[in-house]
């Protein structure tokens, strides 16, 4: 086998596979315990909900410490290059004509808007779901109440719904964009960590994401 | 008006869920589930606009 054909670069180090996948376990309990009782599954949701939303809550805590500790933060932040390629792309399929986009770093422009959209809503989740459990009885605490008035409940559980719909609305196109067969060899490296050296240096700026080939 | 799950009322395609208090007067429960149904078409509406615009163009890639 060519040399070319065993180059690794690495990806998703193990413990950002691991964060990524637990976190959609916890996501996907969530939403299956949010949602399936009102689609007509009655079970008793509430005790998997709050814990799952725990976990999701420490997962986070943790991602946050570590993107912004030992992982490159900026590398998932719009930078003007990004704007700029963005722009050019969006001329080339309205039909323009002009220089082609540029190569992404780590992460494409689109990419980092989802990131951004999805870090959004997830930490409107983790607020108002953290102040909903003041309303039920933990192993920690008793429940109350009356923290706050009806009305800033309401306003507390309308933003919590409207996020947590909005969650199936972006997995949804998350889950398409990973399934489609041109981005396999990137969902891939979800899973197993890597990608080959040749997808680097097909869809990626070896300059805006400078990688030592050779694996984990 | 369409009662649901006891005490909670819903409207269709009302953004918001509110219950009668005691008073008689409206209180916020939180969104419309009459919501649920859009969230996920709007998902699917965007996948097959994607899919059959990469369908058209023949490209590969974004």
């Amino acid at each position: 086998m060519r040399a070319a054909e065993t180059e690794r670069v690495v990806r998703h180090r193990l413990p950002d596979r691991l964060y990524h996948w637990i976190m959609a376990a916890a996501v996907l309990t969530l939403l299956g315990t949010a949602f399936l009782p009102i689609l007509g599954w009655k079970f008793e949701w509430v005790t998997a909900h709050w814990i799952a939303g725990l976990v999701l809550a420490a997962l986070v805590a943790v991602h946050i410490v570590r993107a912004s500790l030992w992982l490159d933060f900026w590398s998932i932040v719009p930078s003007y290059e990004d704007l700029r390629s963005g722009w050019r792309a969006i001329g080339l399929a309205v039909g323009h004509r002009g220089p082609l986009p540029l190569k992404p770093g780590k992460y494409s422009l689109l990419q980092k808007l989802y990131h951004f959209a999805i870090a959004a809503v997830i930490l409107a989740l983790i607020g108002t779901g953290g102040m909903m459990l003041l309303k039920i009885d933990t192993p920690w605490w008793r429940r109350n109440p009356y923290w706050l008035s009806d009305h800033a409940w309401g306003v507390i559980y309308a933003i919590h719904d409207l996020c947590a719909m909005s969650v199936i609305t972006l997995l949804m196109a998350h889950i398409y964009f990973a399934l489609r067969p041109e981005k396999l060899w990137m969902s891939h490296s979800m899973i197993r960590g890597w990608i080959s050296g040749a997808d680097y240096r097909t869809h990626h700026d070896p300059t805006r994401w400078p990688q030592q080939q050779g694996g984990e | 008006v369409t009662p649901r799950d006891g005490d909670r009322l819903t409207y269709p395609m009302e953004l918001l869920r509110y219950a009668s208090s005691v008073y008689g007067q409206p209180v916020l429960l939180g969104a419309s589930w009459s919501l649920l149904p859009w969230f996920f078409g709007a998902g699917v509406a965007f996948i097959v606009a994607h899919a059959a615009y990469k369908a058209v163009t023949g490209s590969r890639e974004p």
